[in-house]
């Protein structure tokens, strides 16, 4: 029972840690927190609905396509919309909030009841030991692993990846030794859209997917991020599956009632007690 | 003596931007501190009024330890410093952000203002008052109800200074007051720190203008490198060839004849 | 002319009247925060909740007069605010922001759940009226003059607490937080008054709030009311308090027309809120200043 919940709690973490690497990715190069994450996380996993249901395809291409496209939205998007955002930290805050209220509603338009989603990940279930666990999990620990090794690889060995950490190390700097500053944070919003909305076709087959699936989801996996640090990658990955696994394990023996409680409270704990997470590395600003 | 330190050391990342540095001022003294950029003058100056803490040493004012406590309540007991890169309340008037140094000390509370209670308002008055008279003596009554960032350059740095008079200082430090001002205003800075020393304010200055310090400061401090390097009488130290040695760096003695010439 | 308003106007335009007149008070108070302390909260629809749910409970529960719950809806709040956020107003702003989304989740989360406590989703019904000397004040219009008093003594207050010298010391700190300290304010206890008056207000108008709809339940106090006070309190430009209530009386006429349009209207509305921001990140007011001082300009030199 309590494997079953941990790898449970392991799975939802993964879906919170990816969700949570758009935050990162964001606010690594322009400091500001993108609210609307959440909902692109809900758009992917309606995006995924409506391609799988018209054109059947295997799961990896599946997931390509619908990042890829993520991908364009949101560097258009950047360009468009945020980027008459970037004044300071509330207009950035309320603007992406109302996208996200803009991107909600307009999926309600068509889908106003939760639907389910073709289980394009098989139905299988695998037993380890006691627990019993969906094929559907495994894809999302597995996609989530491979993403990262992607992301990991991406920065460190290729040309694009060095200058996007350039920028999130110093934007100004980074311009005058020619990285196109501009495109870079076009690329890093595309990024995290894409991640985003490849965690809502991951997450889909799992449960059934609604408008309103982003709020939530997306408050936690800010909190994941905050816990293990907004402007590292592996912390926020760290931050998503202990929160994934705390809140399952809190709601398996606690209450389940509660189990929201769990991301909130690490939240505001561990602001304030490190604001930079646990495995930030920024010198926090407070005074 | 008003103000101690004693060995007082810091570092930044491997840094060290001050090593061992004693310092003594006597009440009523006006001392100048000079010393090439980086040579920690405003790094002294942060440690004192509290905005850093040093590593090691204490400091020690009007017989009670500073060094531990925090920058607002080191104001309190009467220890007041300017900014070199002027930090005006920009959004607020002339007289506005001189009334914010006024309150400090005088009784009654932001309930009492808003009761209307007596305390708080004859406080309230006296605050308008002092910031009045304050920026009589820095000149910028006109520009009473102008907004500071809409101040002209030369009256934001009068605008610093009244604001730290208004703090009734005992001992005030001064950072580079001096700094983009024009001859002419330099000399009515001149004359305003030297009245401001006349009514009994011990004043310590840093400043990159030698010949505003020297005729000033009968003492002169030099830093250089987080190091003191002399301390003595204003003629005698800018002539210490460690001194010359630290602004222009390894000079033979014919440079020597021709920077004091 | 504002008391003379439930004699002239229709029905259903007092009845948005009277949503105003409720929202100024949680609006006014974020301004405090907002454009005084440069702070951005996102906690004040559970502020406004806790305020609501504590004069609910003790009214429906334990038969205490609506007048009396006042004082106790406004200290719980407080209490709460101070509780949970005191610790984070010291963080530097966007933290901050952070921190007021875990309270408005955590206390949200709570009310949703602590069943025996708040009845949870079925929230709290058959609220009475407040009772003026035996006199009930529940028809809209009866109801129009009690907001009516509450927002004007919340706004001769507010404007009162912005000129003490509280008020100077916040503009100070958000201004430049190390000058403020190095002319002996107290940087850290002046925040936590702010914290402290805002939840004060968002409590406040959350009574007000729960005796007016009578029937309270945790969605009214998520996080799209503490959007919507947020918004109400920027789009007025950051430090006028008439400017907020302005804004909130546009922005709550606006909400409540397009109601009919069903989702569209939440479309309408994150266009809004979007196209502020990426437009008029400094607020209404400042627009119609500028607006007023070109035209001076023109004139000037004509």
């Amino acid at each position: 029972m309590f494997a079953q919940i941990v790898i449970g709690g392991f799975a939802t973490g993964c879906i919170y840690a990816v969700v949570g690497l758009g935050f990162t990715l964001v606010y690594r190069t322009l400091r500001m927190v993108n609210f609307a994450q959440g909902h692109v996380f809900m758009f992917g996993a309606f995006l995924g609905l409506v391609i799988a249901e018209r054109v059947p395809m295997p799961a990896p291409l599946l997931l390509l396509v619908v990042g890829a496209v993520a991908f364009v939205v949101g560097m258009v998007l950047e360009r468009v919309v945020f980027r008459r955002l970037y004044h300071n930290h509330e207009v950035f805050v309320v603007g992406s909030i109302g996208l996200g209220i803009v991107l909600m509603n307009s999926v309600r338009v068509f889908f106003p009841e939760p639907v389910p989603f073709p289980k394009v990940f098989g139905s299988n279930v695998v037993e380890f030991g006691t627990a019993r666990v969906q094929q559907a999990s495994l894809w999302v620990v597995g996609c989530t692993i491979a993403l990262v090794v992607l992301l990991h690889v991406m920065f460190t060995f290729t040309r694009t990846g060095r200058a996007l950490r350039a920028v999130a190390a110093d934007g100004e700097i980074a311009g005058a030794v020619g990285v196109n500053v501009n495109r870079a944070i076009g690329f890093t919003f595309g990024l995290s859209f894409a991640v985003a909305a490849i965690a809502g076709v991951l997450i889909g087959p799992l449960y059934f997917v609604s408008f309103d699936m982003g709020d939530m989801v997306g408050l936690k996996a800010f909190a994941a991020a905050v816990f293990g640090g907004i402007n590292s990658i592996p912390g926020t990955i760290l931050g998503g599956i202990v929160i994934g696994v705390l809140e399952n394990v809190a709601g398996g023996y606690i209450s389940s009632a509660y189990k929201d409680l769990v991301a909130f409270v690490i939240l505001l704990a561990m602001l304030v007690w490190r604001p930079t997470g646990l495995l930030g590395r920024e010198t926090p600003i407070k005074v | 003596m008003l103000l101690q330190a004693s060995k007082v050391s810091l570092a930044f990342s491997g840094v060290r931007a001050l090593v061992d540095v004693d310092l003594e001022i006597e009440e009523g003294a006006l001392v100048g501190i000079i010393g090439p950029n980086g040579s920690g003058k405003s790094t002294l100056f942060n440690v004192l009024s509290g905005i850093y803490r040093c590593e090691t040493g204490s400091i020690v004012f009007d017989g009670a330890r500073i060094d531990r406590l925090g920058a607002a309540q080191i104001v309190q007991k009467g220890l007041v410093r300017t900014f070199q890169n002027k930090r005006l309340f920009t959004s607020m008037t002339v007289l506005e952000n001189a009334v914010v140094a006024a309150l400090k000390g005088k009784p009654g509370s932001a309930m009492g203002d808003v009761l209307g209670l007596a305390r708080s308002r004859s406080a309230m008055s006296g605050a308008w008052d002092l910031a009045h008279r304050c920026l009589a003596r820095v000149q910028l009554t006109e520009w009473g109800h102008v907004l500071a960032r809409e101040l002209p350059y030369g009256a934001q740095n009068r605008l610093e200074i009244a604001r730290a008079l208004a703090l009734q200082p005992r001992l005030l430090l001064l950072d580079e007051p001096a700094a983009g001002l024009n001859p002419s205003e330099r000399t009515e800075l001149r004359q305003l720190i030297q009245s401001v020393h006349d009514e009994g304010v011990t004043i310590a200055l840093v400043e990159h203008d030698v010949r505003m310090v020297t005729g000033l400061c009968e003492r002169v401090i030099a830093l250089d490198h987080g190091e003191k390097i002399a301390d003595g009488p204003s003629g005698v130290v800018i002539q210490d060839p460690r001194v010359i040695a630290a602004y222009f760096g390894e000079v033979d003695d014919e440079e020597v004849e021709h920077a004091r010439g | 002319m504002l008391l003379a308003l439930p004699a002239l106007a229709p029905q259903y335009v007092l009845h948005i009247a009277n949503f105003v007149l409720i929202y100024t008070l949680p609006v006014i108070g974020l301004g405090f925060l907002t454009g005084f302390t440069g702070r951005v909260s996102l906690a004040q629809g559970a502020l406004f909740g806790t305020g609501a749910y504590t004069t609910a409970l003790l009214t429906t529960n334990f038969g205490w007069a609506p007048i009396a719950t006042l004082v106790p809806s406004v200290l719980v709040t407080v209490a709460i605010a101070v509780a949970l956020g005191g610790s984070a107003v010291r963080l530097a702003g966007l933290y901050f922001v952070m921190a007021t989304i875990g309270i408005q989740q955590i206390v949200w989360i709570v009310l949703m759940n602590w069943i025996d406590l708040t009845n949870g989703p079925q929230g709290v019904r058959s609220i009475p009226p407040v009772s003026l000397g035996g006199y009930a004040l529940e028809t809209t219009q009866q109801f129009y003059f009690l907001a009516l008093g509450f927002a004007v003594v919340s706004y001769v207050l507010a404007k009162r607490i912005i000129a003490s010298r509280l008020g100077l010391y916040l503009r100070a700190l958000s201004d430049d937080q190390l000058a403020a300290t190095s002319v002996a304010v107290e940087v850290g206890r002046a925040k936590v008054t702010a914290l402290a008056l805002s939840a004060a207000w968002a409590g406040a108008g959350g009574f007000l709030y729960a005796h007016y709809v009578r029937y309270i339940h945790p969605d009214m106090f998520g996080l799209e009311p503490s959007v919507l006070f947020l918004v109400m309190s920027m789009f007025g430009g950051y430090r006028s308090i008439e400017g907020m209530i302005l804004a909130t009386a546009v922005l709550e006429s606006a909400t409540e027309y397009l109601r009919p349009f069903g989702e569209f209207r939440m479309i309408v509305y994150g266009l809004i809120l979007l196209l502020g921001m990426m437009y008029f990140p400094k607020g209404i007011l400042v627009l119609i200043q500028r607006k007023r001082s070109a035209r001076a300009n023109t004139e000037g030199a004509a």
